[in-house]
């Protein structure tokens, strides 16, 4: 190797790991299925490619560093601009970077050199087969326990169902411990990665979930009294985050009514394992009735038999089709019952509480569908729905929530018009209550010296307007 | 849980609650069996011999629990014996090492430390142009103007200031480095008078007593100051004549208990007969922190059956002793012990056997695994739960 | 005015008088042991201004020499001005996870450690438990009966107190030996 291609070899290599990088990881991660990253995506070349979540590579000595390394540390270090420049170019990055490109290179980040680091790694994965063999002997015992009779406890079967769920459980636990302190794991999770058939991933993205949106979503539940007005009793255990024409929405936002002209993509999260059966429904809960001078509700949306697992990630409500069996590649899984109806609020009339449900089916079992759309696509239908009967109607459980709200804007009465909605011609107003009471008397040393005995006074006092006296 | 004027006739209705010790000294309620099998879980002692109602005692705790015989003189000829033994320790004197991990951690929380710390502040300690001033100066100098005594070469304020981690085979936490560097760092490089000192003129620090005696190195099993960081154990040995030769067997010091003594007494008694008096030790509770049990040979049973029962040879010894004293019972061949052993520990002085009353012939201070390699099975397994993390 | 200053002049020391700005350094008077008159000071002065810190030019540019102490108190102050202290830390990416991993597995070494001292302690505990209920069932030596070997065990007396550890056992432990080790050559 002659010397000039010893001095451009670093460049090179880290050029090469630089495009490298660019080109394989950052194009395979689309921003969208970053969703519980806190951190900014970064292209780690070598770090973000490794698969070995288990394994304890042996940690490398410092002679990852010294060999064939054409700049010296010294002069990574302490050297100038300059003489530095020739070894490694300033469009690597900064100075810090470029001495870590010079010092590590391509090592794995779980190889990396540094004393405390590879001690406390070699403890965690000490932890980590300890907590491993445990699983096997939790498996074993499990095993053992499915075997025996249930006639040989005193508690029966029942007895032998709960210990084995609670010893489940606790395998589950284990499986969560033994990956928790994992970099890797976590680095993959940040960045949107991570595998959610595996109970780790599911058991982060909960815990994240449950750190902010999930306080969010059941305050939304009750400042807008969504308990008890719509359920009595509600506690969401998955996520549901909004989009409407490619725009996230906060839970509770007060949106325009072009952008709710069409129907929502979902984006959920279910975080425990399996694949289930989901229902959307999605219902405004003050519609004004003025012959009673009540509130009413009206559905708005329902979708049925949407199949989910925890790799899922998003459900287009636009692209399901009406059909239950016709499935090609355009369309979700599940199929529609009852169409979009634009979301609107007459002129007046206060917001409308739009909520998103989700429901779970009990069993795994499909609704039937002509009987929904029998049952609540019809004017009456929609007016009559209510998520509590549907609830105990089809043995659902409600799991999902999210929530927006709709007003009368200057697009309502277009929209409405585009769907041939009648009313946008009505205006509420809010009727005045005139006072039961009768007028007070007019008191005080101003209302006596209007009497006409005081009339020498008048120039010196107010005169009270409509204050007669005979 | 019984309102007062409910005790007294709670006493008069039934045995099952009262207190253990109003049910030995009244008369009237004899020792019945549900009182041991009913009320105390544990109190299978008469449970054995008599038939008991319900059999809730678990199998296994039988098998380790006493027997008692069922006659009522049996407190004249009881089934056991009972002694009192006490296991001697001298705890740690040293703190343990530290793992690598711990080194490690330390260094690398020292670093982090400099990062986040005011700088030092040489005027605060050191007043201008003095002795000490010149000698912080030549010390500074030598660490590359870093004040940290134990870090290594790391600048926490200087452009390098982020590469704080040492690489893997660094040496920099080990804590002989850490020794080293605070021995040169104490070494006065400056006389009184102010002129640096030649390195020939120096005078080096007392270095600290290595970790490792002599003793250590010699293995010397009957000094203490060896194992300075483990807890030591003190066994004594006696030769036991077992068909015909002599057996050494190793145990703690016991000694029979007098009736007028409590275990603590009897104790300190056999503490000072057997290993004499010269020995700063102190007993630590008076409860026993360990028990051992020796079945007793019943009447009938033949000495095969109960093979398993003489499971070491210094009961044979006591049941020699016993035939020549011509001590018997009715009901109990050969009788049984039970050892309750307290726990003691030594500050100052040494164990010395000689002339002792119960026959010792040799002592050791043994760490809890060498405990495990000289001590009859039986009686490991009955102590072993009272040693310490090390 | 003048006569009190004269007559405090007149003792030749300055020092008990003027410690009116402590950083101004006293001027320099000519000394006149002999005379018992009063000295004829210029009244517009320097010196004389300067002690009885009228003089605003010279407390503005503060050139005077200060006293050691206030400087060093100065510095001290100026170490710990939010300019010198160090900011935060912060960490790139790697550098996080690296110190993540660390303080993980320090908080598990911790646990560790911990779960195993406890493990101890409930084995000796569980160790005299076992111990005590033999004892309370057991009834001797000679006539005395069942248990009164194991009230005497549970007796308080003497147990609690000054006396009730002896001072010795309070050593701690350290990381290196004394120069000997032990003493073997204690007497009673």
């Amino acid at each position: 190797m002659t010397r000039s291609q010893q001095v451009a070899r670093p460049i090179v290599r880290s050029l090469r790991q630089a495009t490298t990088s660019t080109s394989a990881a950052c194009q395979s991660q689309p921003l969208a299925i970053r969703q519980f990253s806190s951190t900014p995506n970064r292209c780690d070349g070598p770090t973000t490619t490794t698969t070995n979540t288990s394994g304890t590579p042996a940690a490398p000595g410092p002679e990852v560093l010294a060999p064939k390394k054409t700049p010296p540390i010294s002069l990574v270090k302490q050297g100038t601009e300059e003489e530095l420049a020739k070894y490694l170019s300033p469009e690597l990055g900064s100075r810090r970077r470029r001495a870590a490109l010079a010092t590590t290179g391509d090592v794995p980040f779980e190889q990396l050199p540094y004393q405390c680091f590879q001690e406390a790694r070699k403890i965690l994965a000490q932890d980590r087969e300890e907590k491993i063999s445990k699983i096997i002997a939790e498996t074993a015992k499990i095993k053992r326990l499915e075997a025996t009779d249930a006639s040989t406890f005193r508690g029966g079967e029942e007895y032998k169902q709960k210990r084995l769920e609670s010893m489940r459980n606790h395998v589950e636990e284990l499986k969560i411990l033994a990956d928790i302190n994992d970099p890797l794991v976590k680095r993959r999770f940040e960045d949107g990665m991570g595998d959610m058939n595996k109970p780790i991933y599911r058991y982060l993205a909960e815990r994240k979930w449950r750190s902010m949106d999930y306080k969010i979503i059941t305050q939304r539940v009750n400042q807008f009294h969504i308990i008890p007005d719509v359920l009595p009793a509600f506690d969401p255990t998955m996520d549901v985050k909004m989009t409407f024409r490619g725009y996230k929405v906060a839970p509770g936002a007060i949106l325009d009514s072009l952008d709710t002209e069409v129907p929502p993509t979902l984006r959920m999260q279910v975080f425990d394992k399996g694949e289930r059966m989901l229902s959307v429904v999605v219902l405004d809960s003050d519609v004004p009735d003025p012959e009673s001078d009540t509130f009413r509700r009206r559905l708005h949306f329902m979708a049925t038999n949407v199949s989910w697992d925890p790799t899922s990630k998003s459900l287009n409500l636009n692209r399901l089709n009406a059909g239950s069996s016709s499935a090609s590649g355009n369309t979700e899984t599940g199929s529609l019952a009852v169409s979009w109806l634009p979301p609107f609020a007459q002129k007046g009339a206060p917001y409308h509480r739009l909520s998103v449900f989700v429901l779970e089916h009990a069993d795994n079992k499909p609704l039937d569908v002509a009987k929904l759309k029998e049952l609540y696509d019809s004017e009456v239908g929609r007016q009559k729905f209510s998520v509590k009967s549907f609830r105990d109607k089809f043995n659902l459980t409600p799991v999902g929530f999210n929530i927006f709200r709709t007003v009368w804007d200057e697009h309502t009465a277009e929209v409405m018009a585009r769907h041939n909605i009648p009313g946008a011609d009505i205006e509420f107003k809010q009727q005045r209550i005139t006072s039961l009471k009768p007028p007070r008397k007019a008191k005080g040393w101003e209302a006596k010296r209007q009497k006409p005995k005081y009339r020498s006074l008048w120039k010196y006092t107010k005169r009270i307007k409509g204050l007669k006296f005979k | 849980m019984l309102s007062a004027p409910s005790r007294g006739a709670a006493l008069l209705r039934s045995s099952q609650r009262v207190c253990l010790q109003c049910a030995r000294t009244s008369t009237t309620i004899t020792r019945a069996a549900p009182l041991a099998a009913g009320r105390r879980y544990f109190a299978s002692a008469e449970a054995v011999a008599t038939p008991p109602p319900s059999s809730q005692t678990p199998p296994t705790q039988q098998q380790t629990r006493t027997k008692t015989a069922t006659s009522p003189q049996q407190s004249q000829s009881p089934a056991y014996r009972i002694k009192s033994g006490i296991i001697l320790t001298r705890p740690p004197l040293l703190t343990r090492e530290q793992t690598p991990f711990e080194s490690a951690f330390y260094l690398y929380q020292k670093r982090l430390n400099e990062r986040l710390t005011a700088p030092f502040r040489k005027d605060f300690y050191f007043k201008k142009d003095t002795a000490s001033d010149l000698d912080w100066k030549i010390k500074l100098k030598e660490r590359h103007g870093v004040p940290a005594k134990d870090i290594g070469r790391y600048n926490p304020r200087g452009r390098m200031a982020w590469n704080d981690e040492v690489l893997t085979g660094s040496t920099t936490s080990s804590p002989e480095n850490v020794l080293e560097a605070l021995l040169a760092d104490a070494e006065a490089r400056v006389s009184e008078d102010g002129e640096i000192m030649a390195p020939e003129e120096r005078v080096p620090v007392e270095r600290p007593v290595p970790r490792k005696t002599e003793a250590d190195e010699k293995n010397d099993v009957r000094r203490l100051d060896r194992a300075l960081d483990r807890t030591l154990y003190l066994v004594v040995k006696r030769e036991v004549e077992v068909g015909g030769k002599k057996e050494a067997i190793w145990g703690f010091p016991t000694g029979l208990v007098h009736t007028e003594e409590g275990l603590h007494e009897t104790t300190a008694r056999v503490l000072a007969e057997a290993a004499g008096v010269n020995m700063n030790t102190w007993i630590v509770g008076r409860v026993p922190v360990a028990h051992q049990i020796v079945q007793p040979i019943e009447k009938g049973e033949k000495p095969e059956e109960s093979k398993e029962k003489l499971f070491y040879l210094e009961y044979l010894k006591e049941q020699a002793d016993l035939k020549a004293r011509g001590v018997k019972s009715e009901q109990v061949e050969e009788r049984g012990e039970k050892i309750f052993y307290l726990k003691g520990r030594i500050m100052a002085g040494q164990a010395d056997l000689k002339g002792n009353k119960h026959g010792y012939t040799d002592f050791q201070w043994l760490t809890q695994e060498e405990l495990k390699e000289v001590l009859p099975e039986k009686t490991f397994k009955s102590v072993r739960n009272m040693f310490d993390l090390r | 005015m003048s006569s009190t200053l004269t007559t405090a002049l007149r003792g030749l020391r300055l020092t008990p008088f003027l410690p009116i700005r402590p950083s101004v350094t006293l001027p320099s008077i000519p000394s006149r042991p002999l005379s018992t008159t009063s000295v004829p000071l210029n009244k517009m002065s320097p010196q004389y201004l300067a002690a009885k810190g009228l003089n605003k030019k010279s407390k503005a540019k503060n050139n005077a020499p200060r006293q050691p102490n206030f400087i060093n108190m100065l510095r001290h102050l100026a170490v710990l001005s939010p300019r010198r202290i160090p900011a935060p830390l912060r960490m790139a990416r790697n550098r996080y996870l690296r110190h993540w991993t660390i303080h993980r597995a320090w908080l598990m070494y911790r646990r560790k450690e911990r779960e195993a001292r406890e493990k101890v302690w409930m084995r000796q505990y569980q160790s005299m438990n076992h111990a005590c209920e033999e004892l309370r069932l057991t009834s001797g030596p000679g006539s005395r009966d069942e248990g009164s070997l194991f009230r005497t065990a549970l007796e308080k007396w003497g147990v609690y107190g000054l006396k009730g550890v002896p001072i010795e056992y309070t050593r701690a432990q350290t990381e290196t030996p004394a120069r000997v080790a032990w003493n073997h050559d204690w007497k009673r």
